[in-house]
């Protein structure tokens, strides 16, 4: 059994792999940021760290730090929970003890508004003009007291219908992140 | 252009898992099983990266120079592509299967048939022409091979932390449980649990970066810039590729996906004056990323019409 399981596994690492290889021939990857509110998510990890002692171990102390660390691991969760056949999708995150070794597509920050609008402003400015004003709006609604989500994907195209940043919005609904705003580059 | 050198100071945003230890040159990440670091029970693996011990702990310049690149190669393509222009860095071109590395590499020797293969695939992108037996090149080396080298090329720019190849940093030992531990963390005593534990550089650590331009470069071989001098294009792309770092798409070391690894590259106020003097910008950073643009955009219009 463990040996089929060994086996699935690498046949959803290779081809991942390959998508991703054929994604950058075709020069189809792109970057994109996603950013959400992640208040509720926050609160619910913050519980579940709190209902054990093991939080005096942690001397990762930074709330939003912690959260995006155990973001990734909750997302694998959501990715493996939606599908059997789906369940490649997890590998978005990157593998590395297996045969086939490759990077994470994605990145997380959890930063306050202000630090948000910071990143926007220095984004605005690398982005043609059309979509800079569109930035700009997002920027106004950004609240100061807030904190944020911001993901950044390497997006590519992971099935014939469905792009990496497809997927990873439907785990963040599954969370109930809203979602604040999309960018992409180009 | 006399020479022209830069000072940051690189701050990182997160824990920064980067470096390695200055006796051992060796890295050690340890799974530990159970709760007591019993040598007989930790697995030990091999990653090139971290140290459990904590004296004589250093980052290399190298580290930052690949990382600056890497973001190169990004907004390099990424403002080709806005333009129409195709692929413009070797890095994203498909040149016999490898994707992801860079290829540009000279002299090119027309008489080899594996070079002339390649000289095909830069043939049919446009960035070589081959005119009575002579090499016209257009976007050869690739603008990142042009300011980082390439094999044969020199690099325009030397990267160093205060004038060395290393710097040593302080580092935090971090103990984190992954999200399955802390699951069955509801069930089982601590002892029983599995943390990851490392050692990264402290979030709000300190790195002096010097970014310096070589000043001859007559001895530098290579086709540098078409529409600017090599320098300008050069400060305008490593400027754009900071931005972008900064901005979190790029990060330092390992875990990145995990958040850490985030760092900010500032420039001293006298380095923030002598890019704009450069690159012919206010001293502001925002008219100097429109002014790098501009170059940018201009010198790949150029190469790649």
């Amino acid at each position: 059994m463990a040996k089929y399981i060994r086996k699935s596994r690498n046949k959803h690492i290779t081809n991942v792999l390959t998508l991703i290889k054929e994604s950058a021939k075709d020069g189809k990857i792109q970057l994109s940021v996603l950013i959400y509110n992640p208040y509720r998510l926050m609160i619910t990890i913050r519980k579940y760290v709190d209902a054990h002692p093991l939080k005096n171990n942690i001397s990762y102390t930074d709330e939003g730090q912690l959260t995006a660390w155990l973001l990734k691991g909750v997302l694998r969760y959501i990715f493996l929970k939606m599908s059997f056949e789906d369940s490649q999708w997890r590998y978005l995150f990157g593998s590395s003890a297996r045969r086939e070794t490759f990077g994470s597509c994605a990145y997380f920050d959890i930063l306050s508004g202000e630090e948000v609008k910071r990143v926007l402003q220095t984004l605005k400015l690398l982005l043609p003009p059309e979509k800079s004003v569109a930035l700009e709006e997002t920027k106004i609604n950004i609240k100061t007291e807030w904190k944020y989500l911001i993901l950044y994907i390497k997006d590519f195209p992971i099935s014939q219908s469905a792009m990496a940043s497809d997927i990873v919005k439907k785990a963040c609904k599954e969370l109930r992140l809203e979602l604040v705003d999309e960018l992409r580059f180009p | 252009m006399s020479e022209v050198k830069l000072h940051f100071d690189v701050v990182t945003k997160t824990p920064t898992l980067t470096g390695e230890d200055a006796k051992t040159s060796q890295a050690i990440l340890t799974m530990l099983i159970g709760s007591h670091m019993k040598k007989a029970k930790a697995v030990v693996q091999q990653y090139g990266f971290l140290s459990i011990d904590k004296t004589g702990f250093i980052v290399r310049a190298s580290s930052f120079k690949g990382l600056l690149r890497v973001a190169s190669e990004y907004i390099v393509e990424l403002k080709s592509i806005e333009l129409g222009l195709g692929h413009a860095v070797c890095s994203f071109l498909d040149v016999e299967g490898s994707i992801g590395f860079p290829s540009c590499a000279l002299p090119i020797d027309l008489e080899n048939n594996e070079q002339r293969k390649k000289v095909e695939v830069f043939m049919k992108a446009k960035w070589i022409n081959i005119q009575d037996d002579k090499i016209v090149y257009n976007n050869y080396p690739c603008i990142p091979c042009a300011i980082f080298g390439a094999p044969g090329l020199k690099s325009l720019v030397r990267i160093s932390l205060n004038g060395d190849a290393v710097a040593p940093v302080e580092t935090s030992q971090y103990k984190l449980y992954f999200f399955n531990e802390l699951g069955r963390s509801k069930h089982q005593p601590e002892k029983k649990l599995n943390p990851l534990i490392f050692e990264a550089i402290k979030p709000g650590t300190i790195i002096s970066l010097e970014i310096s331009f070589a000043s001859n470069l007559a001895k530098l071989r290579g086709l540098r810039a078409k529409t600017c001098d090599p320098i300008q294009l050069g400060v305008a792309t490593i400027w754009l590729a900071i931005q972008l770092i900064n901005s979190g798409f790029f990060r330092l070391g390992r875990f990145k996906s995990r958040g850490l690894g985030r760092i900010e590259i500032n420039p001293r106020e006298d380095t923030l004056k002598m890019i704009s003097e450069v690159l012919g910008a206010k001293p502001s950073p925002e008219a100097i990323t429109k002014k790098a643009i501009t170059i940018l955009e201009n010198e790949l219009k150029e190469r790649l019409k």
